[in-house]
């Protein structure tokens, strides 16, 4: 414990030395993981996104406003038919009106003013989990198609199915992305490592005449790195919190959308996030003192 | 305590530095390494502290072999051997005091052990109320003191003292001598290196005499 407080106050010192490159160090770790994190932060709204749209398994199947009786029935006969089928729901004209009105919310005063309704009455086509992929839904749409009284098809998925397509091309920018800048920070934080080492190359040299271990030299360098690291991962935490709160605060979402949460990383995440830059700082300590304390 | 069989240092493969050296220093003896600039003095303690490797022949230093030495065993070597260096090595940003501490600290000494050690031996060596003062603010004679004081602490089993009263006075040469001699008295094996034939005289002690990396009778 005495050891520990030694080695940390040998480390606080060399980084008070250094102040301007630790720094440095420091600011290029957070950088670093601050836009490692945006990306992770991005993809994990993404995805939640598109999970919480297509957990809703149903198909909305848009009635023409003057369908006959004699239509619906055979229309809602042939659906529950269906193998996919597992209930339907029939939403009226008022029903869909009312429905938008909730979804609107505070605006929801705006649309008493129609004179008419211009919503379609529909049918909610519950789907059974099993038909779930995309491209039994979209058979389904082309069959549906062709009953009569039926204006158009819409389905959560529609979107989902573009966003999936989004969440490859953040995956990809955040690994390049996040790999180069990986390569980058040890480069950096090993440097400053370095710059320590080298300051005190003569100090080394005599602790080693007088009896010390490789480790006890050692040592306050892997704590500094740490440090620097813990520094840096707490300042990227914090920095991806604030800008994350301005800018679901700006953001004015189209009308009906409001209704997406976007949710700030997990406690587990951000521990990963603080963990990986004291990952980041021992190892710019290992690259530096293998390269340049060698014996 | 220290034998030396068939000892041979060549420096970058050209310059032979020490040359089929042989020789034993008994536990508790007081042995001088004597000759002039070039000898071979400083080589000599260099390779019984195993911060160089000797080229040819075997050395023994408390029955290690350090011509077979483990590097990771090397630590626990230098912590047995006291060494006053001839240029001093003290750490110029760090106090006496820290300075002094640091071949304690190294060895994982309590904090209160290691304060109550400082401040006893700083009032042997007479530098008592300096130990907040930095290195490079002393004199040569106190600074040589501090060196003294370092290689003191912990009681090692050997003393090797490179030139320890490399550039001082006849008086305080003398005084530093006692100094070991009474270390000496208390069971250290003390091995002195020196070019001072003045002080080769001040006492009847075995004298180890090279001359250019040799021997000499
Ligand atoms: N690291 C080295 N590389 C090459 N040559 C060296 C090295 N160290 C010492 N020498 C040479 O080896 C010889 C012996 O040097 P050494 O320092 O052992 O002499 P010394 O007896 O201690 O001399 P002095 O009384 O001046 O301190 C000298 O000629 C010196 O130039
Ligand atoms: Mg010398």
């Amino acid at each position: 414990m005495s050891k520990l407080i030694y080695f940390t106050r040998v480390a606080l010192n060399n980084t008070a030395k250094n102040i301007f490159v630790s720094l440095v160090s420091i600011g290029t770790l957070s950088l670093s993981l601050l836009i490692l994190s945006a990306f992770i932060l991005l993809y994990t709204n993404v995805q939640n996104i598109i999970k919480s749209s297509t957990q809703d398994l149903s198909i909305s199947v848009y009635l023409d406003d003057n369908i006959s009786q004699a239509d619906l029935t055979k229309l809602k006969k042939s659906l529950s038919e269906l193998p996919q089928t597992a209930g339907i729901n029939h939403i009226s004209k008022s029903q869909a009106l009312a429905d938008l009105k909730s979804r609107f919310g505070a605006h929801g005063a705006l649309l008493d003013g129609l004179d008419e309704n211009p919503l379609p009455a529909s049918l909610e086509l519950k789907l059974k989990p099993e038909y779930r992929s995309q491209n039994l839904v979209r058979a389904l749409i082309k069959r549906l198609e062709n009953f009569d009284g039926v204006i158009d098809m819409g389905y959560a998925w529609e979107w989902a199915d573009k966003l999936s397509g989004l969440l490859n091309f953040i995956k990809l920018c955040g690994l390049v992305i996040g790999g180069l800048l990986f390569l980058a920070t040890i480069f950096i934080v090993s440097n400053t490592i370095k710059l320590t080492v080298y300051s005190r190359r003569e100090e080394i040299y005599t602790m080693r005449l007088i009896g010390s271990t490789e480790g006890f030299i050692k040592a306050p360098f892997f704590i500094e790195g740490l440090l620097q690291g813990l520094a840096g991962g707490l300042l990227a935490l914090i920095a991806l919190f604030l800008i994350f709160n301005l800018l679901v605060s700006q953001i004015k979402f189209p009308l009906g959308l409001t209704v997406i949460n976007l949710t700030f990383l997990s406690p587990t995440a951000a521990l990963t996030l603080v963990g990986s830059g004291i990952f980041l700082g021992l190892l710019g300590s290992f690259v530096s003192l293998r390269r340049f304390m060698g014996e | 305590m220290i034998q030396l069989y068939h000892l041979t240092k060549v420096y970058n493969g050209r310059k032979v530095a020490l040359n089929d050296v042989s020789f034993k220093v008994d536990e508790g003896e007081f042995v001088f390494i004597a000759g002039p600039s070039g000898a071979g003095k400083t080589t000599l303690i260099k390779l019984i502290m195993c911060e160089e490797r000797a080229s040819q022949g075997q050395i023994l230093v408390d029955r290690l072999n350090l011509q077979r030495i483990k590097p990771n065993k090397i630590p626990y070597l230098r912590r047995k051997i006291g060494v006053i260096f001839q240029d001093f090595k003290l750490i110029p940003t760090r106090t006496v005091f820290q300075n002094v501490a640091l071949r304690l600290e190294v060895q994982g000494a309590k904090r209160s052990f290691i304060n109550k050690k400082v401040r006893v031996i700083l009032k042997n060596v007479g530098l008592e109320g300096l130990g907040e003062a930095l290195p490079p603010q002393l004199s040569g004679g106190e600074q040589q003191r501090v060196v003294i004081a370092r290689a003191m602490i912990g009681d090692p089993l050997i003393l090797l003292a490179d030139e320890p009263t490399g550039n001082l006075d006849i008086d305080l040469s003398r005084n530093i001598l006692n100094l070991l001699l009474d270390i000496n008295k208390g069971g250290t094996t003390v091995l002195m290196a020196t070019h001072n034939q003045e002080i080769l005289q001040e006492t009847n002690k075995r004298v180890i005499r090279l001359d250019q990396g040799r021997l000499v009778a």
